[in-house]
């Protein structure tokens, strides 16, 4: 049935489609600190068995190829790629980065919490090391407010010299957070991430260990969204559509002719 | 049965069959691993043996799908857990229904740490499914994984002389065995880690054989109007007698 043809040819529109919506959202935080690209992933549905291959032809011989046809495409996975961006000078003495694969944790308002790969933290009125949207990082780490200068050593341990005081003041240690499978873990936007089921429980230890990462002062992560690759993507998923929509004027005139021949 | 009406609506249902092939193949143009579907005409005529030989003859044609294993561009994406084959060789995956290949190497880690393709299913290594240690994951291109510098498992690589024959399609970039070969070992694949192989489907060739599709179902379907014509003629002529 040409019938079968419209649908599929939908099907590769649809996907095609929440392609370029991806690809949208990825150019689109193309400057955002800490972001990571999108990528979506497709599937074949399944397929109608009209002939099975290897079926018996007669007694003594089977068939060499059956008849399949296939029902069209969907997406079947929205895949975070976990690359690291470029690390940026900024001198700001808040910003980190994490050379490896650890994540920061911070304390949401509603008491979860989040995970993050954006390092650009800021202090609250109470001297509290926070996130731009005011989700404090944890373990607390509170900045005394007469501080004159902030260090934060690869290991994640926080010090301060205060105005009158020969020795630095070691005021706190960040811990950071990996996954077994951080692709599962779940976007909530503010350049959050989510434990999930899919991700397994974040393992919390101090930066510096084996494979969790160090921590650079002075530096923030760019998003790893390349402009270049990401245009590429939406010139081929537009004329993708096209193509799966010219499929659907072919099987309408298909249609069309059967009309006219019954007329 | 008028036998050319037969004839020409055969080759009308099989055009539209291969338009259904061909939105399946555009359809799919951006799935990884994905394997173009052909449609192969075959002839037929029944059998006049025994049978009077004046009795009408009826030929037409028959569709069946072969699926065109060649391959697709490697594309590359620098993630650590893809992969992309070069040469015939399949990926193997173990499901809940049974043993499947796959071509489409965009893998994960579950939440106990086993290698699973986008669906769940486990990929298989030599000593059954993956579990992967902590550590910088590097495969090699003859499939052996390793986590911080040590091997410790390799990935299941099958290859059948005849693909075609032996695999039918699953859906969810799946091939199932059909029984008719036995999974052989890989002899000259190589795999390449951080890339991924797109959908051998050209859409240029399935505009143009699609036209070319749309062409012939027009033809068929004049002859078929003029042999209705005609039959209607016929058929008048033979009412005005009486």
């Amino acid at each position: 049935m040409p019938n079968r043809a419209l649908l599929t040819a939908a099907t590769g529109m649809r996907v095609q489609q929440q392609n370029v919506d991806n690809i949208a959202n990825n150019l689109a935080n193309a400057s955002t600190v800490g972001f990571k690209r999108t990528r979506l992933e497709f599937q074949d549905l399944l397929y109608q068995n009209m002939r099975t291959a290897g079926g018996a032809a007669n007694a003594s011989s089977s068939l060499p190829v059956g008849l399949q046809i296939g029902l069209g495409a969907r997406s079947v996975a929205s895949e975070k790629i976990f690359i690291q961006g470029d690390f940026k000078q900024t001198e700001n003495p808040l910003d980190m980065v994490i050379e490896g694969s650890g994540f920061f944790q911070v304390r949401q308002s509603n008491g979860d919490l989040a995970y993050t790969r954006s390092g650009q933290f800021h202090l609250n009125n109470q001297g509290q090391v926070v996130t731009a949207t005011g989700e404090s990082l944890e373990p607390a780490i509170t900045i005394p407010t007469d501080a004159t200068s902030v260090t934060i050593a690869p290991d994640g341990t926080i010090s301060t010299t205060t105005p009158g005081q020969a020795n630095s003041q070691n005021v706190g240690q960040i811990q950071l957070a990996i996954f077994a499978n951080p692709a599962g873990l779940e976007a909530l936007g503010r350049n959050l991430f989510k434990e999930t089921g899919a991700s397994g429980q974040a393992t919390v230890s101090s930066p510096d260990s084996s494979g969790i990462g160090r921590i650079g002062q002075g530096y923030v992560e760019g998003s790893n969204v390349n402009v270049v690759e990401e245009l590429v993507n939406m010139i081929s998923a537009q004329r993708m559509y096209e193509t799966n929509s010219k499929v659907i004027s072919a099987a309408d005139r298909m249609l069309g002719t059967i009309n006219q021949a019954v007329s | 049965m008028n036998n050319g009406l037969y004839s020409a609506f055969l080759g009308m249902r099989s055009r539209q069959r291969t338009l259904d092939a061909q939105a399946n193949n555009i359809a799919n143009a951006s799935t990884g691993g994905f394997k173009a579907e052909r449609m192969i005409y075959s002839s037929f005529e029944a059998d006049r043996k025994g049978t009077n030989s004046t009795q009408l003859l009826v030929t037409g044609v028959t569709t069946t799908s072969s699926t065109d294993f060649s391959e697709g561009a490697i594309q590359q994406t620098g993630r650590s857990l893809d992969v992309a084959i070069e040469g015939d060789a399949f990926l193997q995956i173990q499901t809940p229904r049974g043993a499947r290949y796959t071509r489409a190497g965009n893998f994960n880690l579950n939440s106990n740490g086993q290698l699973v393709t986008k669906n769940g299913d486990l990929v298989v290594g030599e000593r059954g499914p993956i579990t992967v240690p902590k550590g910088e994951i590097t495969i090699g291109s003859d499939g052996s994984l390793a986590a911080g510098g040590k091997v410790f498992d390799k990935l299941k690589l099958a290859r059948f002389d005849n693909p075609a024959n032996a695999l039918t399609k699953e859906g969810d970039s799946l091939f199932i065995a059909t029984g008719a070969e036995n999974p052989q070992d890989n002899v000259n694949s190589r795999l390449t880690q951080g890339a991924l192989e797109s959908s051998n489907v050209s859409s240029l060739s399935e505009m143009v054989a699609m036209i070319n599709n749309n062409r012939e179902f027009d033809s068929m379907q004049k002859s078929m109007t003029l042999l209705m014509n005609d039959l209607g003629r016929k058929i008048s002529g033979e009412i005005g007698k009486f």
